[in-house]
């Protein structure tokens, strides 16, 4: 049977193996960031390949890159920019136990995330419409003869990236149901903390993909 | 030195097959961990063997070109992966590192669960795709034969990711818990050296592991869709790809070794009863090896068509990492002097480890020196060099380590007498085996061949013989391991009057 | 627990409008053409954009030393990985013409396709 609090909160249960609750969440924050540390480097990799061919084809970029939308670009960044925003109160709601707002702010999360992912789909949509695929199955039309490596490496960045979108809105329907049941308030929010950080890891990816992909001309 | 846990407890608590599998105890996940690259060792054990005997002739004996190229990728994909990587750190480090610490458990016992079905999951994959046509790309994975090549790289290439998610989750763990873990009173440096180079390792698990699971990823984004950024044809570059796994590979040549050298550490202080000689700078050059690792993967690319000054910067980078190396070595020799040395079978490893990691050391530094590395790339004095350093060096700290804390693990005690035969066997053979391998690739015998010259015959002879000896040493071994479990006497709590707290 | 921070909502306000009006900035300056400091324009707006991220919305200001040790020790590898690669990438022409020049060789392994030449002829 759970304890509750005397505000209708889950007892949160500290680990057997920790000695306090704030060694179980500092721990659990930097296993985070080390979790973090190894997304970059994941990431990483596909940034040296940009780097690399864009030194190598400067002309194919600067023509592949009047391909994009910048609009839209520009749209999902502030839409991502806004769910980074309510994460972050979503995280300060729970600290303060307020129940209500930590729902709300999650919801608003989600609906961003949601929003980035239908724009996502109407970039891809045109994309395959023109035939700007990687080479198995390009067709679209340009000078350069390599225009397909840069929608192979569009492809791989946005779409590694909307695959981390998309865990992280299944991790924000979990925190909800979590939210929902009581379990997070001042004394426990760790799961609220972690969602957050890698929240805003996948920002700050983008914050470097707007301008690398929809801008450098 | 008080540590109170029976240690037998953890295998009496609970019993059956559900009980392991879906355990949080480290100290059982460290146990399967042990039994998985055990097994991960005999099959890749397996595979060299009958490498081994297809060269005794210059000509083919039994094994088709494709399939000794099949079977020279596997025994390479399987040692690494299966094998080595997670030898010391999994299975050790699992077991020994909360004990050490003086924790209760590592920081995320879940996590730590995960990372060993991770293991699992990937391993199968890798079985799978022996079945759907084994790959035969050897165990680098190299674009753009990999991309064209019609057997299975999918299958093992994803596998291979699968279990590179597994090593970083546990250098997380790993990091984290030493971090937050240790006890009041045990300060950083207090720590065994053991727990130091479980930290440099995890250091390079969290930093280097990603780029090979993105790599392998691109890969088969290449396969699948080609996004040509790896395929000369398309306008890509495969050199770009020899970047992309060396960054990870090189310093996963030190995830391999790091750990094995903190295995050393500790026998030698046990073995010579005397305290480690410069502990701090033991502790700094595990960091300073992590850091090096990272700076010098383009001496595998010598000449693959990196560019001169790339190849000049990285040939001068490679030799630094000599540095930090010798001062471990100095350091334990330096412990040995005037102490009283107790030959114990874990201290011939040491022993074994030292004099073979020096080998494979200073002929590191030969193929590191650009002139020479031109000569030699790809010939068997590379394939003599790595053995020297991933044989020598790494099965000779795994062999040390479960000798060391079999009586640990498993509460028994082996027979010391036959272990010392099996020790022999083990090393005689393994030079019988790579010795020779020095002498006919200095001569230009190169290496993946599968028909040669009959002039290489005789060395191909000794080192087939030699892979003989060395299989005898390592079945005799485990005989006396299972006869140990079997009938073994009860070891006492703290058999060879070691210091540290397990 | 009750000791762990809690930031004004004053200060997450402001993080977002900076955040948004740096987005402008993003991309207003991609209009103007800095030549082949285009990229490193971009990529410093961007660098500052990450850091307000890190610092605010990821509590960094406030939090435990060591984990923003962390990520600058995931750039400076990230840095090492992107320095050392396209070091070799810039470099590989002239490898290619002192090979050429010297001993004849055309290097089977150099890049091919149009692109290559592309980037050459630009050079000289
Ligand atoms: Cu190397």
């Amino acid at each position: 049977m759970k304890q509750l609090t005397k505000d209708g909160f889950v007892k949160h249960e500290v680990a057997h193996h920790f000695e306090s609750a704030d060694q179980e969440f500092q721990t659990a924050k930097l296993g985070m960031w080390l979790f973090l540390g190894q997304e970059l480097l994941f990431f990483s990799a596909l940034f040296v390949a940009y780097g690399v061919f864009r030194f190598l084809y400067p002309a194919m970029f600067i023509e592949a890159h009047h391909h994009l939308s910048v609009n839209m670009g520009f749209l999902n960044t502030i839409v991502l920019l806004i769910s980074s925003f309510t994460m972050a109160m979503a995280i300060r709601s729970a600290q303060v136990s307020n129940k209500k707002h930590t729902f709300v702010f999650l919801l608003i999360t989600l609906v961003c995330a949601g929003m980035f992912m239908v724009v996502k789909y109407m970039e891809y949509a045109e994309k395959f419409h023109h035939g700007l695929l990687p080479a198995r199955w390009f067709f679209g039309e340009g000078t350069s003869e390599v225009l397909h490596i840069f929608f192979g490496l569009y492809f791989c960045l946005t779409g590694l990236h909307g695959i981390h979108v998309l865990i992280g809105m299944g991790l924000i329907i979990w925190l909800l149901i979590k939210t929902q049941r009581g379990e997070f308030y001042s004394e426990y929010y760790t799961p609220v903390e972690m969602v957050g950080l890698y929240w805003h890891l996948v920002d700050l990816v983008w914050i470097f993909l707007f301008p690398l992909l929809y801008l450098v001309g | 030195m008080t540590h109170v846990v029976d240690k037998r407890s953890f295998y009496e608590v609970k019993k059956g097959f559900m009980s392991w599998i879906i355990t949080l105890d480290h100290k059982r996940i460290g146990i399967m961990y042990l039994v998985s690259v055990l097994i991960g060792f005999g099959l890749g054990g397996l595979f060299a063997l009958a490498l081994r005997l297809e060269l005794i002739t210059p000509d083919k004996l039994f094994m088709a070109d494709k399939v000794y190229n099949q079977a020279f990728t596997l025994h390479g994909v399987i040692m690494v992966f299966l094998f080595i990587i997670p030898s010391i750190p999994a299975a050790f480090g699992n077991f020994l590192l909360p004990l050490m610490l003086g924790a209760k458990d590592v920081a995320f016992p879940r996590l730590n669960l995960a990372s060993f079905h991770l293991f699992l999951f990937g391993a199968l994959f890798l079985v799978l795709s022996v079945f759907l046509g084994a790959v035969d790309t050897g165990w680098t994975f190299y674009a753009p034969y990999s991309i064209y090549t019609n057997t299975s790289v999918i299958a093992a290439v994803f596998g291979a990711f699968i279990m590179g998610f597994s090593s970083i989750l546990t250098g997380v763990n790993f990091i984290a818990t030493i971090h937050t873990m240790r006890p009041p009173g045990m300060t950083w440096f207090r720590m065994p050296l053991f727990i130091w180079s479980l930290y440099a390792t995890s250091i390079l698990q969290v930093l280097a592991t990603p780029v090979l699971a993105i790599t392998l990823l691109l890969l088969i984004a290449e396969r699948v869709m080609n996004i040509g950024i790896f395929d000369p044809a398309l306008g890509g570059d495969p050199v770009l790809f020899e970047h992309f796994f060396w960054f990870y590979s090189h310093p996963a040549v030190y995830i391999m070794i790091l750990p094995a050298m903190g295995v050393m550490s500790e026998l030698v202080t046990t073995f010579c009863r005397r305290n480690i000689f410069g502990y701090k700078y033991i502790a700094y050059s595990s960091i300073g090896i992590a850091v090096i690792s990272f700076l010098v993967w383009g001496h595998h690319l010598f000449v693959s068509g990196q560019s001169d000054f790339a190849a000049m910067i990285f040939s001068l980078l490679t030799f630094l990492v000599a540095i930090p190396s010798a001062i471990k070595i100095f350091n334990w020799i330096a412990t040995m002097y005037q102490g009283s040395i107790d030959p114990k079978t874990p201290f011939l490893y040491f022993v074994a480890f030292v004099l073979l990691f020096c080998i494979g050391g200073f002929t590191g530094i030969i193929l590191g020196s650009l002139s020479l590395d031109v000569n030699l790339h790809d010939t068997y004095f590379v394939v003599a060099h790595f053995h020297y350093t991933m044989m020598g060096g790494v099965l000779m700290g795994f062999l040390g380590a479960i000798h060391y804390w079999w009586p640990k693990m498993f509460g028994k005690m082996y027979d010391e007498f036959l272990a010392k035969i099996a020790c022999f066997l083990i090393v005689i053979g393994f030079n019988v085996v790579f010795f020779p391998q020095f002498l006919m690739g200095a001569k230009g015998m190169p290496r993946r061949y599968h028909v040669y010259d009959p002039e290489f015959q005789v060395y191909h002879v000794i080192s087939t013989v030699g892979s003989w000896v060395l299989a005898v040493g390592v079945i005799l071994m485990a005989y006396y391991l299972i006869q140990s479990i079997r009938k073994g006497e009860k070891a006492p709590s703290n058999p060879w009057g070691a210091l540290t707290l397990e | 627990m009750s000791e762990h921070h809690v930031v004004p909502i004053k200060t997450y306000v402001k993080t977002l409008l900076t955040l948004i009006f740096l987005t402008f900035v993003t991309v207003k300056i991609a209009e103007f053409d800095f030549g082949d400091l285009n990229v490193a324009v971009a990529l410093f707006v961007a660098m500052i954009k990450a850091s307000v991220v890190a610092l605010f919305f990821m509590g960094l200001k406030w939090d435990k030393g060591f984990n923003a040790v962390i990520l600058i020790t995931s750039v400076i590898f990230m840095s090492i990985f992107f320095l050392f690669t396209l070091g070799d990438i810039e470099t590989r022409a002239q490898t290619d013409k002192v090979e050429a020049m010297r001993f004849g060789i055309n290097s089977p392994v150099k890049i091919i396709g149009d692109g290559h030449s592309e980037s050459r002829s630009k050079n000289h």
